[in-house]
């Protein structure tokens, strides 16, 4: 499902994964200190555009994607408003003897929006970004020994088949008499079999990988290679130019 | 085989599947989590906190080798990542404090010890971490002290109960299952077994 | 030259009293074609990992004695080296393998012994090319069939192109026709090469002649005999016998005409054209007429047991059945043949409720599947899955095999000489305390299949229950197979094993392209030549020989 808009040709699929997870920590990073609406908000504004703009990725999906993070941003507003560090003074009106402060309201926002822009700068990573290209990514721009990016595109590939064992456990416990039982008991009977598995298959795995060559050294050829490229220096461009506008329309405007 | 200290192939792949089956049920878990924290706010969501911790305790208990507490958390990270987490930076962040502060615990103890009680430490240490953590990233500083300290000693009770003891009861039940005999917990389990039989 | 050496060689698994693979002396030359023979659990598998070096280097495994590859230690090798002197080629297709796709997983070998870009392209083009997946390249390799990805394991090892190639039963797996061309693929490749290939195979079917010589190991330890194939399926016979090895039905059929009296091979056949060869020189001819009482399959009028209307299914993006209708009788034994990646296992899953049909629908016992629970259908069905370790879910062999008593509440007194009996049968007593996981390949598939054979269900759908048997294993299978369905059980079998077909089933499906080609009896099966082509399956030998041996009762009389 996400493959389809991780393949496309697009502007923020040909940026280099490490420039483009690089620029997500940095807006967590950029976002600790604010706690108005506006910056936030003008901020979610501009990712969803590039996201579908520059990324090729249809709105449905998007909102698909983060209309259950909605629920998580709005937990933000009301504890804001029950339980304020410092009750505000614009009271709007209360709600069963509660006074409830536009101040309030406005922190709540800003926490609840900062959590979807959190996560709206995740998707732009993740929608446009190929697995496989991540990893080659972390090992040949991050220096992640092979050992750990390999290691783990293993484990990635057997991710939809432990979802299949899940199933499959249920279906041998059916098909071997056992109906459902109670959810807790049922845990372990399920985690226990997939995590021997699990191990099982891993050892077998590193074992093919040896003797495959594979010694989880750095010499060894890369057959795509993630270059840096114009895409990239456009996608930091306008990423600074972003953080500039950003930081003049908020001393501007909001403070 | 020579067991040195630096983890080798075998074993990095071992903690990159635990940790992708973890992964499998958190995306179960980040569901049921965000229903949770929506409905009871960030403090409800501390209840879950520590199973976020389960899979680095559960990779440094059965590997005992330094650094593997915050290596298997950001492979668990990572891999979270590469299955297209709406969470991905925080998650990637998160990973980083919370492994390292459980880390800093096995460390402590010098990678000798793992038994429960340091589990325990290990997983309360770990949800503290990423209190901080969240505490700065999602801006709790906002909120009125009784939400904060209620929602730590939620999160550090969840990394007690989930990260330590129920690290500790899983792995152990994965041991009777012989699929450990190759790793540290399994050969230090077996060699108890034969000294009590004999 | 010699290449491989081993001296009195012998590994043990930590925490394990016995070894896994007992002391072992062999050689083999540069060049030599290897068929290795062993009952299941000797050690083959464990002997291939240590002649990479992968034992003691990776795996945690206490060895003894040694081992010599072109004189030189293999664990003395770098990895990267290791993997270029000895490669080799996994039972198990699904756990090695570490990238997304063919194309993927096939560079990541090449990247691994640092070539240029240039020379990755080539050989990785080629190497798609010998195994026919060339339009396959992109493909996800999670969703390819089994054999599909047997044949992505093949094209990695061409790639790197070792000098010594290990094949551990390359062809388990893999349709008849698929089986013959890959083996016939190895042997051009060590002609043309001068390569060593070692085959650890149960069946290796017509292309025994171009095997340069068997070697054939014991369960205690130590070769039992070696030599040219001739030699040893004519002078050991008996010998393999009782170690329960596969012994080649031509041959067999051979020795006992010999024995009969009824002809003097002035040397063995060991395939089917040797043997008419051999025949037509000393001017015998194939008896033309169909001396098979072709029993008429009786179609019996009973209720269907299940009955499969215009059901059609699809993964995700991919149609794998359509259309498919037929009727299962009560007390039947079907065989479900059919090509790689024609639909066989989906097809099964529907039937045992474990998918469920995009169009048409499955009845059972007049009840369509729709207004059923499937806990019910799966309670009414028992099912053994391709893959063996999805049947596991206990921790010991023991509990796995008894697992379905303790549920249905029988007393352990009720059951406990059945489960005695049921690992002495399958050969896994000394494995009773062991993890499901832990088995050899052949030991972990009679288990998979033992656990749903203490079940009452009425209906059972085995996916390949014999891959990866050896003979005597086969047989004690399929004998507890032939008793459930006198007593009344109804059996669905997919196999690729044609000779199962022809001595077991009473009917055959066959499955090609996600469509129902064939429903009918075995005998009028197997003359259908055409369609057996199109389908990538065989005639079994014995079928062949059946006649000949009426050309010789024949000749008898004549006399
Ligand atoms: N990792 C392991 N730990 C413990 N025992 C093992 C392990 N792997 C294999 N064994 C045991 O070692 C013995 C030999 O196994 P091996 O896989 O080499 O047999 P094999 O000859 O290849 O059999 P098959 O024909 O069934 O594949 C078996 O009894 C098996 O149960
Ligand atoms: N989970 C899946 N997702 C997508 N496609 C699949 C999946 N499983 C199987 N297929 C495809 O469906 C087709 C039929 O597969 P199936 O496993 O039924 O084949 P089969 O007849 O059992 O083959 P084999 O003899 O190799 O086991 C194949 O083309 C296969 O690639
Ligand atoms: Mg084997
Ligand atoms: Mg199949």
């Amino acid at each position: 499902m996400l493959d389809a808009f991780q393949k496309k040709n697009c502007f923020l699929q040909k940026v280099n994964p490490a420039l483009k997870l690089g620029s997500v920590l940095v807006i967590i990073a950029v976002m600790i200190p604010i706690f108005d609406p506006w910056t936030p908000l003008l901020l979610f504004g501009v990712t969803l555009a590039m996201i579908v703009g520059l990324g090729g990725v249809s709105i449905r999906f998007l909102s698909l994607l983060l209309l259950p993070f909605l629920l998580f941003g709005f937990s933000f507003i009301w504890i804001q408003v029950v339980f304020p560090d410092e009750r505000g003074e614009t009271i709007l009106f209360t709600i069963a003897s509660m006074p409830v402060a536009l101040e309030n309201v406005f922190t709540g926002v800003s926490l609840g929006m900062r959590a979807l822009v959190f996560a709206s700068w995740s998707l732009l990573f993740v929608l446009t970004t190929e697995p496989t290209r991540f990893m080659l990514s972390l090992v040949q721009q991050c220096k992640l020994p092979p050992r750990f990016g390999y290691g783990m595109m293993a484990a990635y590939r057997f991710l939809p088949a432990f979802q299949q064992e899940l199933q499959q456990i249920r279906t041998a416990h059916r098909i071997r008499g056992l109906g459902e039982k109670r959810k807790l008991k049922q845990f372990k009977r399920y985690f226990i079999p997939l995590m021997a598995g699990a191990i099982r298959k891993a050892e077998r795995t590193a074992i093919a990988m040896e003797s495959k060559g594979f010694d989880g050294k750095r010499s060894r050829t890369f057959y795509q290679r993630i270059q840096w490229n114009r895409s990239d220096a456009v996608f930091a461009g306008m990423f600074v130019a972003l953080l500039v506008v950003l930081f003049y329309v908020r001393m501007e405007w909001f403070i | 085989m020579i067991t040195s200290r630096t983890l080798n192939l075998r074993e990095i792949v071992v903690m990159a599947f635990i940790s992708a089956v973890f992964g499998v049920l958190y995306l179960l878990w980040v569901f049921l989590n965000q229903v949770i924290t929506g409905v009871l706010g960030p403090v409800g969501g501390g209840i879950l906190a520590g199973s976020w911790i389960m899979a680095p305790i559960v990779c440094a208990l059965i590997i005992q080798k330094p650094g593997v507490a915050l290596i298997a958390e950001l492979i668990a990270a990572g891999t979270e990542v590469m299955v297209g987490s709406v969470n991905a930076g925080s998650v990637l962040i998160l990973g980083f404090t919370q492994g390292l502060g459980a880390e800093i615990i096995f460390a402590v103890f010098r990678y000798r010890s793992y038994k429960l009680p340091v589990l325990m430490l290990a997983g309360m240490a770990g949800t503290f971490a990423s209190f901080l953590t969240m505490y700065a990233m999602y801006g709790y500083s906002q909120y009125s002290s009784v939400v904060i300290w209620a929602m730590l000693g939620v999160m550090l009770l969840s990394g007690i109960i989930l990260g330590g003891w129920g690290s500790h009861y899983l792995t152990h039940s994965l041991v009777r299952t012989g699929v450990l005999h190759n790793f540290a917990l399994g050969k230090a389990e077996y060699q108890k077994r034969t000294e009590d039989s004999a | 030259m010699i290449d491989i050496q081993t001296t009195d060689v012998s590994v043990r698994y930590p925490m394990q009293n016995n070894p896994s693979l007992p002391p072992v002396s062999l050689e083999i030359n540069q060049g030599e074609k290897i068929l290795l023979l062993g009952a299941s659990g000797s050690g083959k598998s464990t002997l291939a990992l240590a002649l990479q070096g992968l034992i003691p280097r990776t795996i945690d495994a206490e060895k003894t004695g040694s081992v010599a590859v072109k004189g030189m230690a293999p664990e003395s090798w770098s990895i990267t080296d290791a993997c270029q002197h000895v490669g080799i080629l996994f039972q198990d297709p699904d756990t090695q393998f570490c990238m997304v796709t063919v194309e993927e997983e096939i560079i990541f070998g090449l990247e691994n012994i640092g070539i240029s870009v240039d020379e990755i392209e080539t050989r990785l083009e080629n190497s798609l090319a010998m195994t026919g997946l060339t339009k396959r390249r992109h493909d996800s390799i999670n969703n390819l069939s089994g054999g599909l990805k047997q044949k992505t394991a093949i094209a990695c090892l061409l790639a790197i192109d070792p000098e010594t190639m290990v094949l551990d039963e390359p062809t388990a797996n893999l349709d008849p026709q698929s089986t013959e061309d890959i083996l016939q693929l190895w042997m051009d490749i060590a002609e043309n090469k001068n390569k060593t290939l070692l085959f650890i195979e149960h069946n290796i079917g017509n292309l025994l002649p171009d095997i340069d010589r068997v070697i054939v190991l014991s369960k205690n330890g130590g070769v039992i005999t070696e030599g040219s194939p001739r030699e040893v399926f004519r002078h050991s016979f008996s010998a393999l016998e009782e170690e329960g090895v596969w012994i080649p039905t031509i041959c067999r059929e051979a020795l006992k005409l010999e024995a009969e009296g009824k002809m003097n091979w002035s040397q063995l056949p060991l395939s089917l054209e040797e043997w008419e060869t051999e025949c037509t020189r000393i001017g015998m001819e194939k008896s033309d007429i169909d001396s098979t009482t072709a029993e008429k399959y009786q179609i019996r009028d009973e209720k269907p047991l299940m009955e499969v209307k215009n059901v059609s299914f699809s993964y995700r993006d991919h149609q794998a059945l359509t259309n498919i209708q037929f009727n299962l009788y009560a007390g039947e034994f079907v065989a479900l043949a059919g090509a790689n990646g024609a639909g066989k296992s989906t097809l099964a899953k529907l039937l045992a409720g474990i998918h469920v049909p995009t169009t048409g629908s499955i009845i059972r016992n007049g009840t369509p599947s729709e207004n059923m629970r499937t806990d019910d259908i799966m309670k009414q069905t028992g099912f053994v899955f391709q893959n063996p370790e999805h049947q596991f879910i206990c921790d010991t062999v023991e509990d796995e095999l008894t697992y379905g008593w303790r549920i249905a509440g029988v007393a352990q007194k009720e059951w406990q000489k059945d489960v005695e009996d049921m690992l002495a049968m399958f050969h896994l007593t000394d494995k009773r305390r062991e993890n499901p996981f832990s088995l050899s390949q052949g030991q972990k598939r009679r288990l998979s299949v033992a656990t749903m054979l203490t079940s009452k269900q009425d209906l059972l759908i085995l996916d390949e229950p014999t891959f990866g048997q050896d003979e005597a294993n086969t047989s004690a299978l399929m004998n507890i197979l032939q008793n459930l369905h006198r007593n009344g059980k109804t059996i669905l079998m997919i196999t690729h094993d044609m000779e199962l077909i022809e001595q077991y089933a009473e009917k055959v499906l066959l499955v090609d392209e996600g469509a129902i080609k064939y429903d009918g009896a075995v005998d009028t099966f197997f003359e259908k030549k055409e369609l057996l082509h199109q389908a990538s399956v065989q005639v079994p030998v014995s079928r062949e020989l059946k006649r000949w041996r009426e050309t010789f009762l024949r000749q008898e009389i004549l006399c």
